[in-house]
């Protein structure tokens, strides 16, 4: 099935994921040559296509977003920002990049600020990251089941195999308790993220 | 009071407590600063897990990719090396021309030559060191692991290898040619059967295609296997050629198969794709003759496992029955993402 860029930009709205899939065959190839013909490797060519997938969808997520071309040049333009990001930081990784010697239109306010929104949020996300290190698997079930799949603590007990509800509830609370302390007393994340960007 | 938040933000109060409660955060500050607070750790929260499902739902995607592409762009090294030695040939050539010409010409022209064919062998020499020097970039961004040997994927973030390519290592890491290097953690071993589990963490993958079959192979069949005995995944393939293993053990099976160092901890699948062991040792003394333990062996540790989570995965990665019989070429492709280079690092003694 082929889907238009507003069939798309929906599907991110709506989070459905027979479309994001979709979405992500759609660009693969492209995204992948582009990185692997500019001295990346396959890896490489991974991380930066999930990652501009990521900004991507981050992005289209909210309200006021607004698609000014079509979805495949802006897929290609984050790609490529986030290469050259990448090329630039680890220069003697990579000797001969041609794509240093290729100007980006630094003008392109749209793709800057995408990213700069996108690397806020990602802040937030290690922060969470280490708490939930920290707190472990059974608070992030409990936590995922009520704020995330809206289940009653009814629900959430029975599924997660606590006693009763008010088992279930006592344990969000602790939890909730612990990863607040964790979460605003962090100021760093402790741990380096294993990604080549 | 999270309560209070929590009604709120599911949207779960009428319109008076609503009223009321929007009253209360315009009025007292350290209420609504709480409020915000709450609100900021909920969005993170519902982020992060967003993420986190996004990123495993990627990693199966980019395997189904990843496999539906068949002719895998390698760089090739020796071509770029080539062009850029002959740019400099031509160069040096055109510059020798120059210098040539310029000559006087009452030199005599056999001392030419041989100048000529000194500075030829001089651009070898440089072509060699140009080739030698993207070698060396090309291997440079990892140290030399101390040993190198196959484990496999039998389910998200944990990989089967053997216990003797694990042993004192004091770092292991998984890699192939399609995902990158990840750091290993050993979170079972068992000495008696030589086998060892590797947890790691960011091999999220779903979907793996790779069955370990609970049922004794037969004498005779043919088996295949795919391992890293060098940088590339090689494939073998042979028969079970008895039954018990070296000195009548029936862990193992016999089999009758070409291998290398690096194969050790690699599956070992029967015609129809199911996996009916891990390749172990060969015998040094008969040629082309190897062990592989048993997967039926793998299956009874299942009670001595440390964990439950663990347990849980024995139960999904054992089939009772073989894969429907499939194509080997497509096989092949189905499984190969799922094969890892297993590099050990040690303390030098």
């Amino acid at each position: 099935m082929q889907y238009s860029d507003v069939d798309f930009i929906n599907g991110i709205k709506q989070h459905d994921e027979i479309i994001l899939k979709a979405l992500y065959r759609q660009y693969f190839k492209m995204i992948r040559h582009f990185v692997l013909t500019n001295n990346g490797n396959e890896s490489d060519a991974k991380d930066v296509y999930h990652e501009t997938l990521m900004v991507l969808i981050h992005n289209a997520q909210k309200e006021n977003f607004i698609l000014r071309s079509s979805l495949s040049t802006l897929i290609y333009a984050i790609a490529r920002r986030l290469w050259l990001k990448h090329l630039n930081k680890h220069k003697n990784l990579y000797p001969s990049g041609d794509l240093y010697h290729q100007n980006f239109d630094p003008k392109d306010d749209d793709i800057t600020s995408y990213l700069e929104e996108y690397q806020e949020k990602e802040k937030h996300i290690e922060k969470m990251q280490v708490a939930m290190q920290q707190l472990g698997n059974p608070c992030y079930q409990l936590l995922k089941e009520f704020y995330y799949n809206h289940l009653s603590m009814e629900q959430i007990a029975e599924k997660l195999g606590y006693n009763n509800a008010d088992v279930a509830k006592n344990q969000k609370y602790k939890c909730l308790q612990r990863l607040k302390k964790i979460f605003f007393e962090t100021n760093e994340p402790s741990f380096t993220k294993n990604i080549n960007l | 009071m999270t309560d209070l938040f929590d009604k709120y933000l599911q949207h779960q109060m009428n319109e008076e407590e609503k009223k009321a409660f929007e009253e209360t955060l315009n009025s007292n500050d350290a209420i609504k600063k709480a409020f915000d607070e709450y609100q900021s750790l909920m969005n993170a929260f519902k982020d992060y897990h967003q993420k986190n499902e996004l990123e495993q739902k990627m990693n199966e995607w980019y395997l189904e990719e990843m496999t539906s592409i068949s002719d895998h762009h390698k760089k090739n090294w020796w071509q770029v090396a080539y062009i850029a030695a002959s740019v400099a040939l031509i160069v040096t050539l055109t510059g020798l021309w120059f210098y040539d010409t310029l000559k006087k010409e009452t030199k005599k022209q056999d001392k030419e030559i041989t100048y000529l064919k000194k500075e030829l062998s001089n651009i070898q020499k440089q072509q060699h060191h140009l080739v030698q020097n993207i070698e060396k970039i090309k291997t440079q961004q990892h140290p030399t692991a101390n040993s190198q040997s196959t484990g496999f994927l039998i389910a998200s973030n944990y990989l089967l290898t053997t216990y003797h390519s694990v042993q004192n290592a004091d770092s292991v890491f998984v890699e192939n040619e399609y995902l990158q290097r990840n750091k290993a953690l050993v979170v079972y071993t068992n000495k008696n059967l030589d086998l060892a589990l590797l947890y790691v963490p960011q091999l999220k993958i779903t979907n793996i295609p790779i069955h370990l079959l609970n049922k004794s192979a037969e004498l005779g069949s043919n088996v295949f296997t795919l391992g890293y005995p060098s940088d590339q995944l090689v494939y073998n393939e042979g028969y079970i050629s008895a039954m018990n293993g070296y000195d009548n053990d029936s862990a193992f099976y016999q089999i009758t198969l070409p291998l290398n160092p690096g194969n050790s901890g690699g599956p070992l699948f029967d015609s129809s794709g199911s996996l009916i062991g891990i390749v172990m040792s060969k015998n040094t003394s008969m040629e082309g003759v190897a062990f592989a333990l048993k997967s039926t062996m793998i299956y009874n540790i299942k009670d001595s496992l440390p964990a439950d989570s663990i347990k849980q995965i024995w139960t999904k990665a054992f089939k009772k029955f073989p894969s429907k019989k499939e194509n080997k070429s497509s096989t092949i492709q189905k499984m190969k993402t799922f094969i890892f280079k297993v590099y050990v690092y040690q303390k030098s003694v």
